[in-house]
């Protein structure tokens, strides 16, 4: 019974240690903008699952106008040598903008992509990721014409991670 | 709990994204060769029925731009240069092309958008603006396309829809035009080759590559009830310095961005 409890016990405790949360910021650039980001992740041993939130820079500095997305994002690990971490990566993301100040039509984007990540350093990473895949860009209300909604894209990620 | 938040954060997103912000801007926006062109991140290729189909479909694009060729049927396409073998998968000049060559033939870009009949276009019936820029001079050939070919190609067309404008770019075709009931537009260097046209009646306005010309000689066109159009206007930076001058219209190729200012 002891043993047993040991081995819980030794379990848990290399559970707890194996997790990582992350904070940290980055830029991501694709054909439609270069979003600024806020991001969260959370990494148990091999994988990891992030939550990231941005806007579209050039739109809102630009254009003064408001381009959010939010993506979520799965890594796999299959790299893990000293301060380097080399992920398979796979994004979800959405965004949307109105289209005009006079109108209430709506760009919506979503995009799935998949590439690799990879992560430098132990408290404070470094984080690029280079990744590409299918869009769709849908416009609400249905417009009056029918036009191809599926197409590739790509997009580069650059940022800094706080683990702890 | 956490359900509530999630849905609070998505409607936080929504309605932050929703600009109370309204345009005072007179200036129309059309789509140069139907949604842009020469963008490096645009989703369709120029004067393709795609392109067209998307600007149409903007609630604050105003039309589209289109340019158009002469087949050896004397049959007219949209088509920006003389030469197929530069962006579709054909060899020749569009002017010896036949209709049915022409029809099999597609650009080479990865969507592989097939060449539009002028007709086709047309048959959308959308009620927007629509500008042909009909190109008047082949340079397969070296030489100007013979005018009277050009009006017979309008007239085989039959009536053009009250939304359709052609844009000439010499006063030469003006004389074979000006009975076929459509309105024509002058594209000029600057100004002063506006004179040749002041007193033709169906001439109703003038295109200026945007660089050209200024407010005041803008504001001079429109009081004489004439209406200004500008092009070469590729970026944001450039469309907001050329709205400044209040044309009535603008040709613009970052079409999906352009919308949004106004």
């Amino acid at each position: 019974m002891k043993s047993l409890l040991f081995l819980i016990s030794f379990f848990c405790f290399t559970q707890v240690f194996s997790q990582t949360f992350k904070v940290g910021i980055s830029t991501e650039f694709k054909p439609r903008d270069l979003f600024l980001n806020v991001n969260g992740s959370f990494q148990k041993e091999n994988h990891q699952v992030g939550l990231i939130y941005g806007f579209g820079i050039q739109r809102a500095f630009v254009q003064n106008h408001y381009f959010p997305q939010i993506s979520v994002n799965y890594d796999y690990r299959f790299l893990n040598h000293d301060l380097v971490q080399l992920f398979a990566t796979n994004t979800f993301s959405y965004s949307t903008m109105r289209l005009g100040k006079t109108t209430h039509q709506r760009l919506h984007v979503l995009e799935e992509y998949i590439g690799f990540s990879y992560e430098i350093g132990n408290k404070i990473r470094f984080r690029n990721s280079i990744l590409g895949g299918l869009y769709s860009e849908l416009i609400s209300p249905k417009p009056a014409y029918s036009v191809r909604k599926l197409n590739l894209g790509y997009q580069f990620t650059i940022g800094v991670l706080y683990a702890f | 709990m956490h359900f509530r938040v999630i849905i609070l954060f998505f409607i936080t997103l929504i309605v932050a994204s929703c600009s109370k912000e309204k345009s005072s801007i007179q200036t129309k926006i059309i789509g140069h060769a139907g949604s842009g062109m020469t963008q490096w991140n645009g989703l369709f290729v120029d004067n393709s029925m795609e392109g067209i189909k998307y600007a149409l479909s903007l609630d604050n694009c105003y039309g589209v731009e289109i340019d158009i060729s002469i087949s050896a049927d004397s049959t007219l396409w949209l088509f920006h240069d003389s030469e197929l073998s530069d962006r579709t998968n054909g060899q020749g000049c569009v002017r010896n092309a036949t209709d049915e060559y022409l029809s099999g033939l597609h650009n080479k870009t990865l969507h592989q958008e097939k060449l539009v009949k002028l007709k086709d276009v047309l048959l959308l019936n959308s009620n927007k603006h629509i500008i042909l820029d009909g190109k008047n001079y082949s340079q397969c050939q070296q030489s100007d396309i013979d005018y009277g070919l050009i009006k017979k190609c309008f007239e085989k067309l039959g009536p053009l829809p009250e939304n359709v404008v052609v844009n000439i770019s010499t006063m030469e075709l003006y004389a074979y035009l000006k009975d076929l009931g459509f309105p024509l537009i002058l594209k000029i260097d600057n100004i002063s080759q506006v004179t040749s046209a002041l007193d033709k009646e169906e001439v109703t306005g003038f295109m200026f590559e945007a660089s050209k010309v200024t407010k005041e000689e803008i504001r001079f066109l429109q009081d004489k009830n004439y209406k200004v159009y500008l092009y070469e206007v590729r970026s944001i930076a450039r469309l907001k310095k050329e709205l400044k001058k209040q044309p009535d219209y603008i040709l613009v190729d970052d079409l999906l961005n352009s919308v949004i200012e106004f």
